[in-house]
């Protein structure tokens, strides 16, 4: 069961004995994606109200990559220091973000002591179909074999990601407990106010993956010749077989074009992934929004944006676009709509959720022990 | 349909694919690969390897992705996959996984591409395959034929650079106990030849498939582990499943060890035939037995390889000629200069007593075959359009292959065996017949179409018919040689006059002499200044009606036409103007120059001398030993209108006749060919696998 957040927020980054509560972000920084500028913004969000420390672990995942600019910035704006694999990590609360990420690893040099452990899984344990995403079983074990806590949580980042990690603790025998608290990604970006003239500009954005990709046929559908402007950002796997697209794509690779000005391009955004796997929350969707972009996805990934995005099967794309590019006004309004909703993740909400929520990690935990 | 594909980029991942697609179409399952998953530019052997199972069709529902090396898949192959599969595939993948992760990672990313959850196969890492593990699934496939009442042995890699092992397996061929066939890498085939000639069978890897050997084995002794080599894995499989002893002489025995299959045997060649004499020969049957039956062999059986890939289709009957209730025989003649391979195959073709055979032939042959009665199906001709040179080798392949499918015997006329030659009959189970006339040029190097003798069951000969020309190039009892294989026209004197007649009312020309000119199509040799020169030298001559004869499709220059005295005729029929003339010019092929001497005709040649070519000048030169005809050099021009004199005013045109009519001539050897490829075709026994026990081991 999913709990609300406590009423004194703050409460929960003190302890009973009114000392700022310790807490340290584990992670490997250097992670490409939405997760990075997830955790930037949670360490703007933290750093006020907890005793921070971030810690850098390297894993074989991230090898030969540098630090996601996105979080030695948010360090930076911060005044802390990203250490790199101490021997030992003492907190109250541990974080550790994005288990998948050691799923190439064998060993972990670091050792964890702490009240209170949680992970928060990123990505989900299962895909639709019911294969595993990543061997789960061994990263949890890997960090079970350095960790001392009293209490070990899996966090999720959104009521999809739940389920799948739900479904995971169901077939296993796995000690972590569930959090009853979603601990979502901040989406703090810039709001832009929504276009009063929609023109059938289509685009979509992602890492070049073949998850994130839905079936050929269906992206052919998604964005047919007739529509005005096409532009696929992240689209390096079709790069590489020029012959097999459509010309009047606007292919370009994954961060060739700033995001921002990438949303400026278009105004429907069109994020479909395959069938076989599933964002687990979904940030590209939160930044579109943010730009004011309608976004069409499909009802599973729109689980996570309730009214704020339209959830469609990839058969009516292009009639959803037919009838908002009809009616201007409702195009703005739906955009605008949707941003307001958007608040829910704001820092300020991620503050209360999560402050209220550590305080009732311990007092169960107290039960546990 | 099983689409086969490699995630692997390297040329040793191809060689593995068209390993496992030649295994799963021997096994009975249909096997294809998609064109775009084979890059252009493989060697040579790996393109006929892959050329039958390439297609461009793609997978439809219900069909399958196999996939080998699926611990290899790229970005880029997996855009290729995704390309290839279009929709939603099954897939089922095999590869070695080193971690849980990497079976779900992969697994994860393939149904990406396929559209759903692929089944993934982790190759068990043998002690015998490797420490890499096996490169695909090892399976043995059923063998065609049982074994040969001479046990053929097969020697995996013996240490051919050591003397005393040399020396072993020199003796090994030598016995008429067994057929000893080698099995080795391509350089220590070669170094072998050169040392040791041709005499032992020796394959090299690339040049044949496991499933194709396998038919060829009673016996395997390997002196190599199995490691990392898939090809001698799957033929291990197949031989062991088939019941084949397996010995195993490796130093310190490891493959045994690993697989109850093998069977402890002495570790050099030398020590190897007595350990045969008395401990495999006379316990062959019984041992064959016990390797079918052993666990091991069980194991290697499609369905315990590849559970749940389900059951091979039905073997379909072979297809016979219900008119004449016999399996197919099949001609190939090679596109010489002229029209000569074909016309010796129709001749021979046409003596066979009940076969009807049919022809595969090359374009400017087929009106030839036609007119003597024989359905022909095309081949094509080298082009310099081709991107590489044995381009259309590679799709007369597939077309052979097609046309001998259930066939019993390809009879082959031509001095290089094209790989598409080789491998048909190897790949079809074909009985090959090779027609190999002699007199190739001491300059020669013939050792490729010698080595691929191995792969004929009989070599007919068609002698020359002056005892000096001939030379023999390999020896046994599989080789059969056979008088001239000529055309012959009859020509009665009344029937030659009226012919004569015949061509003065036609071409309006009054003559005494007839001359016909046959210099070939100008594709050796340019001889058209030649032509014209006698075109020139006949104009003079008021009593001579001059024939240029060039075969249908042959170059023509402009300058043969607008003489009073000669007249081109393209026809492929010049038997009768040759009985008819007087005096004939010609080159010197085998054909025609024995159809000159059967037929009496006086000749003039002008040998072709390309260095592919037979040695043309040495049979034009022992006919003018003779007094039967004149030799003069292409470039004699002075010389030449001395010997038309010589010949047509001097009389010696008619002496020469006579000379010709003295002359004794052995028996021409058409129906003895024909009897000699029947007794191939139709030895339901298979009793002649063994005529070639005692191949010389001599052969150069």
């Amino acid at each position: 069961m999913r709990l609300e957040p406590g009423p004194d927020a703050a409460g929960g980054f003190r302890l009973p004995s009114g000392r700022r509560r310790r807490v340290a972000l584990v992670l490997d920084p250097r992670f490409p994606g939405g997760t990075s500028s997830a955790v930037a913004a949670e360490i703007r969000a933290l750093a006020p109200a907890v005793d921070l420390r971030v810690v850098g672990i390297e894993t074989a995942m991230f090898r030969g990559r540098e630090v996601n600019t996105a979080l030695s910035d948010a360090l930076e704006g911060e005044g802390l220091d990203l250490v790199w694999a101490p021997p030992v990590v003492r907190a109250d609360t541990i974080v550790f973000h994005n288990p998948s990420a050691l799923k190439f690893d064998t060993a972990l040099p670091v050792r964890f002591s702490c009240a209170s452990a949680v992970l928060v899984t990123h990505e989900n344990f299962l895909r639709p179909g019911g294969g595993e995403g990543f061997d789960v079983a061994h990263c949890l074990s890997l960090l079970e074999s350095r960790l001392v806590a009293s209490s070990r949580w899996l966090a999720p980042v959104s009521a999809t990601n739940r389920r799948s990690v739900e479904e995971w603790l169901r077939q296993t025998d796995a000690s972590w407990a569930l959090t009853p608290f979603d601990w979502f990604n901040i989406c703090d970006m810039p709001v832009r106010p929504p276009t009063r003239a929609p023109r059938d500009r289509r685009g979509r954005h992602s890492r070049p993956g073949a998850e994130k990709f839905p079936p050929t046929e269906w992206m052919l559908r998604h964005f047919p010749a007739h529509a005005e402007r096409v532009v696929i950002l992240g689209g390096d796997g079709f790069l590489s077989e020029p012959d097999d697209v459509p010309a009047h794509w606007d292919l370009r690779r994954f961060g060739e074009t700033e995001v921002a000005r990438f949303l400026e391009e278009i105004d429907f955004f069109v994020y479909f992934t395959h069938p076989l796997w599933r964002e687990s929350f979904g940030r590209v969707i939160a930044e579109a929004i943010a730009a004011g972009k309608v976004v069409l996805t499909d009802p599973a990934t729109a689980e996570n944006f309730g009214p704020a995005v339209v959830a469609t099967g990839p058969e009516e794309v292009d009639a959803t676009i037919a009838r908002f590019l009809a009616a201007p006004a409702e195009y703005a309004a739906f955009a605008a709509r949707a941003q307001d909703w958007l608040a829910r993740f704001r820092p300020e909400a991620f503050r209360a959720a999560v402050g209220g929520g550590l305080s009732q990690l311990e007092a169960r935990s107290d039960v546990l022990l | 349909m099983f689409f086969c594909d490699t995630c692997g980029a390297e040329t040793r991942h191809l060689e593995d694919l068209a390993v496992f697609v030649s295994q799963l179409a021997a096994a009975g399952f249909p096997a294809r690969i998609h064109a775009d998953s084979v890059p252009p530019d493989l060697r040579r052997n790996l393109q006929f390897d892959l050329a039958p199972y390439l297609g461009d069709t793609r997978p439809e529902a219900g069909d399958e992705v196999l996939l080998l090396a699926a611990h290899r898949l790229s970005d880029q192959k997996l855009v290729a996959l995704r390309r290839l599969a279009g929709g939603s595939v099954r897939c089922r993948a095999f590869g070695t996984f080193p971690s849980r992760q990497a079976a779900i990672g992969l697994r994860a990313r393939l149904s990406y591409v396929f559209g759903t959850e692929p089944e993934l196969h982790d190759l068990p890492e043998r002690d015998w395959s490797g420490p890499a593990g096996a490169a695909g699934p090892i399976f043995g496939t059923p063998r065609h034929g049982g074994p040969a009442a001479i046990p053929r042995l097969l020697l995996v890699e013996p240490d051919l650079a050591d003397p005393r092992e040399a020396a072993g397996v020199t003796a090994l061929a030598l016995s008429r106990r067994f057929r000893v066939t080698v099995l080795t890498n391509g350089r220590a085939k070669r170094e072998w030849q050169a040392a040791h000639g041709i005499g032992v069978p020796v394959f090299h890897y690339g040049e044949v498939l496991p499933a194709d050997l396998a038919e060829r084995v009673d016996i395997c002794a390997t002196f190599a582990p199995l490691l990392g080599n898939y090809r001698l894995q799957c033929l291990v499989a197949t031989l062991g499943r088939s019941g084949v002893p397996l010995l195993d002489a490796t130093p310190g025995h490891a493959v045994a060890a690993a697989l109850e299959l093998f069977v402890r045997a002495p570790v050099d060649t030398a020590t190897l035939a007595p350990f045969l004499d008395a401990e495999i020969l006379p316990n062959l049957a019984e041992l064959g037995r016990r390797t079918a039956g052993s666990r091991a062999a069980e194991g290697f059986a499609p369905a315990t390889a590849m559970p749940g890939l389900g059951p091979p289709a039905p073997a379909a009957p072979p297809p016979s000629d219900p008119a004449q209730g016999r399996a197919p025989l099949t001609f190939v003649p090679t596109n010489g200069i002229g029209l000569g391979h074909a016309q010796r195959c129709a001749l021979v073709a046409r003596e066979l007593t009940a076969p009807a055979p049919v022809f595969a032939a090359f374009p400017s042959c087929t009106r030839l075959v036609k007119s003597y009665g024989f359905d022909v199906m095309p081949l094509i001709q080298r082009s310099d359009f081709h991107r590489q040179s044995f381009e259309n080798d590679l799709a007369n392949h597939t077309r052979l292959r097609a046309l001998t499918a259930g066939g019993r015997t390809l009879v082959f006329d031509g001095g290089y065996v094209f790989d598409s030659i080789y491998r048909t009959i190897l790949e079809n189970r074909l009985r090959g017949v090779w027609i190999r006339r002699g007199l190739w040029q001491t300059t020669q190097d013939n050792s490729v179409a010698l080595d691929r003798e191995k792969v004929f069951a009989r070599v007919v000969v068609p002698l020359e018919a002056f005892a000096e020309l001939n030379t023999r190039y390999s020896h046994g009892d599989h080789v059969r040689e056979v008088g001239p294989v000529v055309r012959r026209t009859t020509l009665p004197a009344e029937a030659r006059a009226a012919f004569r007649a015949s061509l003065t009312e036609r071409y309006g020309v009054r003559f005494d002499h007839l001359v016909v000119t046959l210099l070939g199509g100008g594709i050796a040799a340019d001889r058209g200044a030649q032509i014209q020169a006698l075109c020139g030298m006949m104009e003079s001559r008021r009593d001579t009606l001059h024939l240029v004869v060039v075969w249908p499709g042959a170059r023509q220059e402009a300058g043969w036409f607008g003489w009073r005295r000669s007249r081109v005729v393209r026809t492929g029929r010049a038997g009768i103007l040759l009985a008819a003339a007087d005096l004939c010019v010609a080159a010197g092929g085998y054909n025609l120059f024995h159809e000159v001497l059967y037929n009496r005709t006086p000749a003039i040649f002008l040998p072709q001398t390309g260095a592919f070519m037979d040695d043309q000048r040495a049979r034009a030169g022992a006919a003018r030993e003779r007094g039967l005809a004149a030799l003069v050099e292409p470039n004699e021009l002075a010389r030449l209108e001395r010997e038309l004199s010589r010949f047509l005013a001097r009389g010696e045109a008619a002496a020469a006749a006579a000379r010709l009519r003295r002359i004794e001539l052995p028996e021409p050897g058409n129906r003895a060919a024909a009897r000699a490829i029947e007794e191939v075709h139709d030895d339901d026994a298979g009793l002649l696998d063994d005529t070639d026990a005692d191949r010389a081991a001599s052969r150069r």
